[in-house]
């Protein structure tokens, strides 16, 4: 008797209990125009689209600012806030003409003294991330009238365009700039969307700008939330908590495809994974110990078994869809070759460390272990040490100098945010760049040369610098490259023109429910 | 003043030197670590004229005594700093962690009490048969688990098999079940094994066994008499479970990626956000204390034998 | 030598017959065995395997598939026995020696320093076990040797607090007392009344806490602040594996299985040993 009562109460308990926790969950109420939820795995880190550090807050950012012109998902240019524009022979001197009636989220009109304005923040305010991404390169900023502007430079650029795609190239409020408004968490700008609430590490939500240029936005708003783990990312849209999740484990690409109500789509980014060498550890200074390396990594294996198939293996320091891309062929996998190598160095059970990060990079840690195993079957022993994002950064980016005495081999990831190959040969390759982002700490005068040639080089005449530079740097082999990792992005259908720009970036801002699939 | 007001405030004065000890520990970390401390807690990209704002404001050229009076002022006002990387203060990043770690914890309790106690009982009720063996075994498995072992088998379960339940992230209710289950069910093997105990304890006792030989119902005996006086002991197991399952969180906040406390100071760690490391391990701390001292103070309340010890 | 007294055989005869014991004791001896011989048993490498192998499900060549770099899970699970009872035997070592001279010395002296010691202990026991272990974290960083240091820390005051409460007991007791009184040393009443006399509420929660060990070692790892890869660890496995939850869960189950049987083994020892032990504790 009694047992049956326990039982039966113990159950009572737990059904009420689930049932009060079910039935307090809101009800999702039909309405046409709905608010779009993206799940992304980290939180953004400002609002500020010319002090911009990471890609969640360009996905954000993008919706909210515009520039004067911006990529399409197939990296072309396309006018935003310029409606045209002309180049000066000499490639030296762009003339705008801005697009009229449009006006900041404040209600601050746009025009040329706003673009002014935008460009002499990022003069004056050394401290703003990105304004290396363009004050290198202008010399002067012109108002010529109310709706035309000049951007006079001071060599020719062929890539400038491409620069100005960069969030650096964003048109904020002047008057916000002006009043010293915190940029970072107060948004203004053009775009079709502003801040509603940014709840710090759940989610940022944005609610439609009834007074946008280009008529009522087709959101109710856009809210991205932060969802860390991949597998719950995954979830959300499967059980209709998302409409979108970025980042997708490519694991579970074959599953989704199987659901009628999914888009799954895997894409190309222009990041290349590499494992990076510092050129000043006593251990790597012999050439062929870092070829051996490069020749012992099975990329293929490591594209199809880690990646498991979204990505391709790197071909060069460069991505394929960028301007000045060259195949040297030298990135092979040949570990009998390596071995050789190693033997005539005379380094076999020679101790490296090797670095990762985890979660950084699809891929990033899983892919490390299985490097470290490859060059532990050519000879080389190899000590693996996972670091966190924030150390790892900060360690990466110390001066020659300070740097800690382990640093051998070490897994890192770039994609240029510019959509370009000044995006990564300047930054990552050029002498002057220690200790910034240079941080294989090489240092090659001829390479130093022939970069600031192909920066200045028209159009047809880049590859001929670049495809010298890529032969070098594959034979020095600074940063070994690995391989081009794919994304995933998974939406309900019936969700029209969201777009993926290979720069890594989700583009929200043109995006509506369609009926139907 | 009465023998209970005069505990409960001994109980009280005595939690402070362990609550002014908890501070200065977690104080001492930043001096703990290797570097400078005012390095450590400015943001990377910090210029030498911010580190040394961070050092003047925190006092850390002052004595160390002196240093630690600043934090605790602090502290008290609820100003643990800014976090080093995301650009918000620490508290507002801290309470939403908190109270999501907080509701966590007592719907696991809520899950914990229910089935450990009807267990226990269920157990006491036919001591050293197969029923009380099996009940036995169960909260032995029950404390043997791997807490995230436990949450991944339940959302293979739940989530990966039965479609029924989200396998992490929050927002609605519905995302508290799994994470509260989990926690919940590594409670009960501990509330059941405690309350298997102290209610064989009881029922061995001489009124029991009295009311029973006046043939009052079994029933009667068992929920009115036994239980009340068998719940006793159970509750500062409970509360003792309470404090542990607000720190032992991280773990299911990892598997379930819940946003609470646990997994926020996980994640300083790996992001060497010191500020809120310090603020999440004082606060958490806190409230274990606390609890313990409320807990002390409420058995007092039920049971006046205690005061005297 | 071996002549015990009968207090003493009485005691192993009770042992040698309880369940709990004898099960707990079987398991842990399969733990202690699958960690010594390692090197011997596994049939393959543990941190090193072929990336064309990935994922695969459990099969003759690997009983228990291989993970994300083609590693034999087998191989990792029996390897990760190693690791977890280095880190738990080592650690639960220190606590006990550490705690076993602090409580002792503590009770035996008195005064002052008794004051200061419960004070401390009381307040790291006011740490939650996993925080205090974070916090040990946070300041070292992970590691196998760090990790160490983090669970003996944690299991420190918990030793003390036994330590302590046995020897005052015993040092009030008439023995304790006629020893002093006929100039017996210091260090020798130590060892010969305190000591013995606490080995059992040592013995029995240095056991208990082993099996906490082992799953804090663990739950650091899972957490990522543990020991790190190559070397397997069961927590670190499972986390590892999280990501292949549903498309292969042979590598988050198996050290899952290994991990729970194994904290059960020294749970079903340790309740054994209190039984037999503290006899008056048995219903």
């Amino acid at each position: 008797m009694n047992t049956k009562t326990l039982a039966l109460a113990a159950v009572v308990i737990i059904v009420v209990v689930a049932a009060a926790v079910l039935l307090m969950a809101p009800k999702q109420a039909p309405v046409q125009r709905r608010i779009l939820r993206v799940a992304m795995g980290t939180d953004i880190v400002t609002l500020d689209p010319h002090d911009v550090p990471d890609n969640p807050s360009i996905y954000v950012i993008d919706n909210i600012y515009e520039g004067l012109v911006e990529y399409d998902d197939k990296l072309n240019i396309k006018p935003v806030l310029a409606e045209r524009w002309e180049i000066s022979p000499d490639g030296k001197v762009y003339t705008f003409h801005l697009r009229k009636g449009v006006k900041f989220q404040d209600g601050t009109p746009f025009n040329a003294q706003a673009v002014k304005a935008n460009f002499d923040r990022l003069f004056n305010n050394k401290e703003l991330a990105n304004r290396n991404r363009l004050v290198p390169f202008i010399d002067k900023v012109e108002v010529v009238d109310d709706y035309t502007v000049k951007i006079i430079l001071k060599e020719p650029v062929a890539t400038f365009l491409n620069l100005l795609c960069h969030p650096a190239g964003m048109m904020i409020s002047p008057k916000a700039i002006k009043e010293g408004v915190d940029l970072k968490h107060h948004p203004v700008g053009t775009g079709p969307y502003k801040l509603k609430e940014w709840k710090p590490n759940t989610y940022v939500e944005l609610e439609p700008n009834p007074d946008y240029w280009g008529g009522t936005p087709k959101l109710a708003g856009v809210k991205f939330l932060v969802v860390p783990e991949d597998e719950a990312r995954v979830q959300m849209v499967e059980s209709g908590d998302a409409d979108v999740a970025i980042r997708v484990p490519a694991i579970d690409v074959p599953r989704l495809r199987k659901n009628p109500d999914l888009n799954v789509n895997v894409t190309k980014t222009i990041r290349i994974v590499y494992i990076g060498v510092n050129m000043r550890s006593p251990r790597l200074q012999d050439k062929r110990v870092r070829q051996a390396i490069s020749l012992a990594i099975d990329r293929k294996a490591i594209v199809d078994k880690i990646l498991h198939g979204v990505g391709r293996p790197a071909k060069s320091v460069i991505a394929e869809e960028l301007i000045g891309f060259y195949d040297t062929g030298k990135l092979k996998y040949d570990p009998e070759r390596a071995k050789q190598l190693i033997k005539e160095a005379g380094a076999v059970g020679l101790q490296l460390n090797l670095w990762t990060p985890k979660g950084r990079y699809p891929g990033d840690y899983e892919a490390a272990q299985a490097i470290a195993q490859y060059l532990e079957a050519v000879g080389l022993k190899v000590k693996l040490r996972v670091w966190e994002w924030g150390s790892y950064v900060a360690e990466l980016l110390k001066k020659p100098e300070d740097a800690s005495p382990d640093r051998d081999l070490f897994l890192i990831g770039w994609a240029p945010s510019t959509g370009e190959y000044i995006g990564v040969f300047r930054p990552l390759f050029l002498s002057e760049s220690i200790p910034k982002f240079n941080l294989w700490f090489y240092s090659n005068p001829k390479v130093d040369e022939l970069i600031k040639k192909a920066e200045h080089a028209p159009r047809d005449k880049i590859i001929e610098y670049t495809k010298q530079i890529q032969e070098i740097l594959l034979d020095d082999l600074p940063a070994i490259p690995i391989y081009n990792p794919g994304d995933v992005v998974v939406y309900k259908k019936g969700i029209r023109s969201l777009y993926y720009i290979p720069t890594e970036v989700i583009l929200t801002k043109y995006a509506y429910f369609g009926s139907g699939g | 003043m009465s023998d209970l007001a005069r505990y409960v405030v001994r109980r009280i004065l005595l939690a402070i030197p362990t609550l002014l000890g908890v501070s200065v520990i977690v104080f001492l970390m930043i001096h703990m670590l290797p570097g400078d401390p005012a390095q450590l807690l400015a943001p990377p990209e910090a210029t030498i004229q911010e580190v040394e704002m961070i050092r003047r404001r925190l006092g850390l050229d002052k004595p160390l005594w002196e240093q630690y009076i600043i934090f605790m002022g602090n502290a008290l006002k609820g100003e643990f700093g800014k976090s080093l990387f995301t650009g918000y203060t620490v508290s507002e990043l801290l309470w939403p962690a908190y109270l999501n770690t907080l509701t966590l914890s007592v719907l696991a309790m809520g899950f914990g009490l229910a089935i450990g106690i009807l267990m226990g009982i269920y157990a006491a009720l036919r001591p050293n048969t197969v029923r009380d063996q099996a009940v036995t075994s169960l909260s032995l498995l029950g404390i043997s688990m791997p807490v995230f072992w436990l949450g991944l088998i339940l959302i293979e379960i739940f989530s990966v098999w039965l479609r029924l339940l989200p396998s992490g992230g929050s927002g609605t209710p519905k995302h508290l079940i799994l994470p509260s289950l989990t926690l919940g069910l590594v409670g009960a093997a501990y509330v059941g094994r405690a309350t298997r105990a102290s209610m064989l304890e009881v029922l061995s006792q001489e009124y029991v066994r009295t009311a029973r030989a006046y043939g009052l119902p079994d029933r009667l005996v068992v929920y009115v008499y036994a239980l009340r006086n068998a719940l006793i002991p159970v509750i500062t197991v409970a509360g003792l479970i309470f404090g542990y399952m607000m720190a032992g969180a991280v773990l299911t906040e990892t598997v379930f990626s819940f946003p609470g406390l646990g997994r926020l100071i996980v994640n300083a760690i790996f992001a060497r956000d010191y500020p809120v490391v310090q603020a999440g391990i004082l606060v958490v701390a806190t409230t274990f204390v606390v609890i313990n001292t409320a807990v002390d103070i409420l058995y007092a309340f039920i049971n006046p034998r205690i005061r005297l010890g | 030598m071996l002549e015990l007294d009968p207090a003493t055989r009485r005691t192993l005869r009770r042992a040698a017959r309880n369940r709990n014991i004898r099960v707990g004791g079987a398991i842990v001896a399969v733990f202690v065995l699958m960690g010594l011989l390692a090197p011997y048993i596994s049939p393959h490498d543990p941190t090193r395997g072929n990336l064309r192998d990935s994922l695969l499900p459990p099969s003759w060549r690997y009983p228990f598939g291989t993970d994300f770099a083609g590693r034999d899970v087998l191989s990792r699970v029996i390897w990760g026995a190693r690791t977890s009872l280095i880190v738990s035997t080592v650690s639960v070592f220190i606590a006990v020696l550490a705690g076993v001279l602090v409580g002792g010395l503590s009770a035996y002296i008195g005064g002052w320093l008794d004051e200061t010691v419960t004070r401390i202990v009381d307040i790291m026991l006011s740490f939650p076990d996993i925080l205090l272990a974070l916090f040990v974290a946070a300041i070292v960083g992970p590691g196998l040797e760090n990790v160490i240091l983090a669970v003996a820390l944690y299991n420190f005051p918990q030793f003390v607090r036994i330590m302590r409460g046995s020897a005052l007991q015993v040092k009030e007791m008439e023995f304790v007392e006629a020893a002093r009184a006929i100039g017996e040393s210091n260090p020798s009443i130590f060892a010969r009344y305190l000591l013995p006399n606490s080995l059992a509420p040592i013995v029995v929660h240095a056991t208990l806490r082993t099996a906490a060990s082992i799953l804090t070692a663990a739950g650091l790892s899972f957490l990522g602040l543990g020991v790190q890869p190559p070397i397997p660890e069961w927590g670190q496995m499972m986390s590892d594996a999280r990501t292949y939850l549903v498309t292969a869960p042979h590598v988050w189950v198996f050290p899952g299985i290994a991990l729970f049987i194994t904290v059960l083994g020294f749970n079903l020892l340790g309740d054994g040993l209190n039984d037999v032990l503290n006899p008056k504790l048995e219903v």
